[in-house]
């Protein structure tokens, strides 16, 4: 199999070390990559880019401005898992295309298969950490909202 | 109230209002939810590490066509990566004013939001000025990779 496996390892746990695994990868599987590093924010740090629990403190749409905040941090967290979608997308097409070069037949099927199958995966793991993002933004809301009330 | 009151209300609203908008704008300063459009280029990673002048396509057919996707692919993050500077610039100023400028009116929420909007615009112009930057990056990268195809014209 031309595909190594380390590649499919590196691939499943590029989201949780996004920028440094990805040079690893195509290094160590002997493939090019096409790129270095992740190019879009990782939707686990979004949240922490916000700081709105008590900015409403004392307005009279205190609550409604913690929605309105919390909803432009959940759109922000959206945007970094497309990117990171399209990222993966972009880069697998990439490194397929040269893994499974000058094959044919069935072991073309084969390569593509696993590319294809690594995608998915990788396509998984962004989904998941769009939730967590999305969490993220949630406990800010809540935490907001909670300011407002004097809880 | 008479007029010098007003006016002396306006010049207070005014020098304020950016001393506000910064204490409690709710995307402060120093964070940021974007990628940094100046690393999407450089980011880009085609050149074969054993051969300065070979890319990793340079040894396939269609070398040239796959060089022309990857400066595609650049160009399209990194319009993603200004689009996000955009967003960003734009709720930085939409909550600054919500925060700042409640409760006034008239001339007094046009001075208060005055500062917020000119604010506004510069970053949205530094993001637009970013992307052509890295637009034009990304075309060189694309272009330098098609001139190590093999098959590439001398």
């Amino acid at each position: 199999m031309r595909r190594p496996e380390l590649a499919r390892a590196a691939l499943a746990g590029t989201l949780a070390l996004a920028s440094a695994l990805l040079p690893a990868a195509g290094s160590r599987a002997g493939i090019g990559s096409l790129y270095t590093q992740m190019v879009c924010r990782e939707m686990t740090d979004i949240p922490g880019e916000f700081d709105f629990e008590t900015s409403f403190l004392g307005l009279k749409d205190c609550q409604k401005l913690c929605l309105d905040a919390a909803l432009v941090c959940v759109r922000d967290v959206n945007d970094a898992a497309s990117c990171q979608l399209a990222f993966a997308s972009d880069w697998i097409a990439s490194d397929s295309r040269l893994d499974c070069d000058g094959l044919s037949g069935s072991l073309l099927a084969d390569c593509r298969a696993g590319w294809a199958s690594d995608k998915q995966t990788w396509q998984s793991i962004i989904k998941s950490r769009r939730n967590s993002g999305r969490a993220g933004c949630g406990s800010l809301f809540a935490n907001c909202n909670s300011h407002c009330s004097g809880t | 109230m008479t007029r010098a009151p007003l006016r002396l209300l306006l010049w207070t609203t005014l020098a304020l209002v950016p001393l506000a908008a910064r204490a409690a704008a709710p995307l402060g300063d120093g964070k940021n939810p974007c990628f940094d459009i100046t690393k999407v280029a450089s980011s880009l990673s085609l050149d074969e590490p054993n051969d300065p002048n070979a890319v990793f396509y340079s040894h396939l057919s269609d070398c040239a066509t796959l060089c022309k996707k990857a400066g595609l692919s650049c160009q399209r993050f990194a319009k993603r990566a200004a689009a996000c500077m955009k967003g960003y610039a734009d709720d930085r100023a939409r909550f600054a004013a919500k925060v700042s400028c409640v409760g006034l009116k008239g001339d007094a929420l046009k001075a208060c939001n005055a500062p917020i909007q000119t604010q506004r615009t510069a970053e949205r112009q530094v993001a637009t000025d970013a992307l052509a930057t890295e637009l034009t990056a990304c075309d060189a990268r694309a272009s330098d990779c098609a001139g190590k195809c093999q098959n590439a014209a001398p």
